[in-house]
This record gives structure tokens, C-alpha cells and sequence, in this order.
């Protein structure tokens, strides 16, 4: 075999099953979640960290040695470079349950490892191709889970705190990392474990975020639809949420109409998101509404009119959850 | 999409609303109470039956109207407000501000 068709066949065995992995993990999103799109940047993303993973460790592993810093300053710097789309996405709320955050992480992980196989080919090469595959692939998958389990940990754990939660995710992937890297298993032991360990846990992720997607449809559209009778009745002033909203007098009255008005349109919004969905996922086309620009737009008006304080006050009775503000985003994207 | 339609008598007109009155769509009313004052109406009587939505931006033109026509001696009457309309119009407390009806009959 000549040595520029090794590089070939040894990139290929190395990096090809990861993105095969990756295009399993989208065919498992049933609710089409996560878009092409964002997986190309999230994996464009990824390549750009490896780069700069690869400048910071040839000036990092100078100053602190080799040895020590391969096994333990090595995987804080990489998995924070990868980490940080998964604080972006997650802050912006274009990921909000746990099977788009283990989507996008590990696709952040699969461009990662693609430019550190790149980096490493010829030396890896070296040791035979049987240790390229062991080396390559195995690290290129632990690349991918420990950067999905960044996005797992932080919606997972989103309630203790988002912070709280993405620095948890972080330490967990780093603590992986480091078990890798110190070569606690063997190289076979190692890659075999994250081979044959990783799909059963994304399965086991998969199922349980579908359940709780299926769950949280259901009980908002149910908020959703409530909410929208109460409004349209003409009581609501009558009603609990009624009267807190009037206990707001601080709020001056054209405020408190709008709050009125944000409650309306971010329940029709919400329910026209679900319905969306819902078709989706029967594999129905999305119905075309004329009104939902609109809507959108109106909804802009609102949200600067009541303001921060006032969108904080409504709080209670406006629970725009971080699933809610992603289903708004993706009703926005896909317009 | 608002749907608006208008309509004078001598000095009495009706303006009839129908749809969603988005920040957006503040302009159509505008534009047709700016008109029928124009032409010399000084009570208009605004149909608010067929309108699901209404927030700030179109209670502000309403009011704008409202004060144009009490400089001329007239005035605005608010007919057939219900649902979250009329409990915009509640909240806002610029139901204080129009004379409210359930009909134009025999109004002024």
C-alpha cells in the first residue's frame, strides 16, 4: 500500500464511523429537533476548536511538560474549546432537551477529532494501522460523547441552575477526558468501552428525552389552550392569573394591556409550534399560516413594550421556559 | 390581518373593525378616523364585534382619535367589545375614556 493510501484508508477507518454515528444519532431524532444546518455548524465549530486546541497544546505542553500536562492540562483546554458551542446554543436556547444537546455535542466532538486526526495522522500511521483504528477511532468517539455529555449534564441539570448545570457538564467531560488520556485501560480496552459503551447510553438518552417531550407537549398545549379560553371568554380579569396580573399596579395600564396581549400571542404562538410539531412528526406536511409572521412580529412589540421588569413580573403566569423560547426560535428559522 | 370598513352619515360615522389590530396594522385605523374627520364627522362609533385582538399600539389610536373628535365637539363610542378585547380595554382603563355600547342604534 503506498503511503498516501494509508493516510487515506487510515483517515477513513478513523473518523468515517464517527460521522456514521453522528447521521444515526439524527435518524434517532424523531421530533426533528436538531437541522442539518446546525449540525454542519456545530461540527464546523468543532474544527475550528481543534485548531485552536492544537496552537494552545504546542505552547501549553512547552511550559508545563509533556507528560503532566498531556494527562491533565490537555483535556480542560480541549473540552472548554468544545464546550463553548454548547454555551452559546444553550444560552441563545437553540437547545433545549436533551436529545438536541447530545446531537450538537457530539457533533462538535466529530470536528473536533476529524482536524486532531488530521494533526496526528502521519504519527499514529507509525504504529500500524490496527493502532490507528484503536487510537483514531476511539478517540475521535470519546471526542464526540465527552462533548455530548457537556450538553447532556447541562440540560439534564438546567433547574439546579444553568451555570451551574454547564460547569457540571464541563467537569464531567473533562474527568472523562483525563481517564482516556492517563490510559487507565489499555488502548483496546479503552476504545472498545467507549465503542461498545456509548450507543446504549444515547439510546437510553434518546428514549427518555422523547418521553419527556411527549410529556411537556402535551401538558403545555394543554396551559396553551386553557390559558386562550380564559383570555377569550372575557373573565380572565376574574381568574387567579386575572387577578395577579391586576395586582401589578407599579406596571403602567397600557403595560398591563400588553401583558394581556403577550399572554395571547404567546399562547397562540405556543400552540401553533406544538401543532407544527406535531405534524412533523407524523411525517404530515406543515401547514402553511398566513397569520404567523404576523404574530411573530407582534409578538417583538410586545416583548419591548412590557419590558425586562415587566416580562419578569409576568413570569408566574407566563412561564416562557427555555423550551418555549427554542420552540419560538425554531418557528422563527424555519419561516 | 385586520379587516376595516367604514361608513358616514352627515356628521356620524362607523368604522367597523374585524381581525387582529396588530402594532402593525395601528396605520389602517389611522388613516380611516383621520379621513371620516376629514369629511367633516365628529362622533364616530368604532365596531369592535369582529376584532380578536387589540394591544397598545391600536388603544393609542383610538385615544388619538378620541381626543381629536372631543376638540371638535364630538366624540368616540365604543360598540360590541367582548373577550380579551374587552378585557384589553379593562386593564388599559381607557374604557373610561369612550362612551361603550353594545350597538350604534340610535346613537348619537
Amino acid at each position: 500500500m503506498t503511503p498516501a493510501l494509508a493516510r487515506f484508508w487510515g483517515l477513513t477507518a478513523g473518523i468515517l464511523p464517527v460521522f456514521a454515528f453522528l447521521l444515526a444519532l439524527k435518524l434517532l431524532d424523531t421530533f426533528r429537533l436538531v437541522r442539518p444546518r446546525q449540525i454542519a455548524v456545530a461540527v464546523g465549530w468543532g474544527g475550528l476548536a481543534g485548531l485552536a486546541a492544537l496552537g494552545l497544546n504546542a505552547g501549553l505542553f512547552e511550559a508545563t511538560g509533556p507528560q503532566w500536562y498531556a494527562k491533565f492540562g490537555a483535556p480542560w483546554v480541549e473540552e472548554a474549546l468544545k464546550a463553548i458551542w454548547l454555551v452559546v446554543l444553550i444560552r441563545a436556547e437553540r437547545v433545549a432537551f436533551l436529545v438536541d444537546a447530545a446531537i450538537c455535542g457530539f457533533a462538535v466532538g466529530a470536528g473536533f477529532a476529524l482536524v486532531e486526526n488530521l494533526a496526528y495522522l502521519e504519527q499514529l500511521l507509525g504504529g500500524g494501522i490496527a493502532l490507528w483504528v484503536l487510537r483514531g477511532f476511539g478517540t475521535a468517539v470519546m471526542h464526540g460523547g465527552a462533548a455530548a455529555i457537556v450538553g447532556v449534564v447541562a440540560i439534564g441539570l438546567r433547574r439546579s441552575g444553568r451555570w451551574l448545570a454547564m460547569v457540571a457538564g464541563l467537569a464531567v467531560a473533562i474527568g472523562v477526558h483525563t481517564l482516556w488520556d492517563m490510559g487507565v485501560l489499555t488502548p483496546l480496552a479503552a476504545s472498545l468501552t467507549v465503542v461498545l459503551g456509548l450507543p446504549p447510553l444515547f439510546v437510553l438518552i434518546f428514549e427518555r428525552s422523547e418521553k419527556a417531550l411527549h410529556t411537556w407537549m402535551g401538558q403545555k398545549l394543554n396551559q396553551d389552550v386553557e390559558l386562550l379560553e380564559m383570555l377569550t371568554t372575557g373573565n380572565f380579569l376574574e381568574t387567579p392569573a386575572g387577578s395577579y396580573l391586576r395586582s401589578l399596579n407599579a406596571f403602567a395600564p397600557e403595560v398591563l394591556g400588553d401583558m394581556v396581549c403577550l399572554l395571547q400571542v404567546s399562547s397562540e404562538l405556543s400552540a401553533a409550534a406544538k401543532g407544527e410539531r406535531i405534524r412533523q412528526w407524523a411525517g404530515l406536511p406543515v401547514a402553511a399560516d398566513s397569520e404567523l409572521e404576523a404574530k411573530l412580529r407582534e409578538l417583538e412589540f410586545l416583548e419591548k413594550s412590557v419590558g425586562l421588569a415587566g416580562l419578569h413580573a409576568l413570569a408566574p403566569i407566563l412561564p416562557l421556559s427555555s423550551r418555549d423560547r427554542w420552540e419560538l426560535q425554531e418557528l422563527q428559522a424555519r419561516r | 390581518m385586520m379587516k376595516i370598513r367604514t361608513s358616514r352619515e352627515g356628521k356620524v360615522a362607523q368604522i367597523a373593525l374585524a381581525g387582529r389590530m396588530e402594532a402593525e396594522s395601528r396605520e389602517q385605523l389611522q388613516t380611516a378616523g383621520d379621513q371620516l374627520i376629514g369629511e367633516g364627522a365628529t362622533h364616530i362609533a368604532v365596531d369592535l364585534s369582529g376584532l380578536t385582538y387589540i394591544s397598545s399600539a391600536g388603544i393609542g389610536v383610538l385615544v388619538r382619535l378620541s381626543s381629536l373628535l372631543r376638540e371638535k365637539g364630538g366624540e368616540v363610542a365604543l360598540c360590541g367589545a367582548s373577550g380579551v378585547v374587552l378585557t384589553v380595554l379593562q386593564i388599559t382603563r381607557v374604557i373610561t375614556l369612550f362612551q361603550m355600547r353594545d350597538d350604534t342604534a340610535g346613537w348619537p
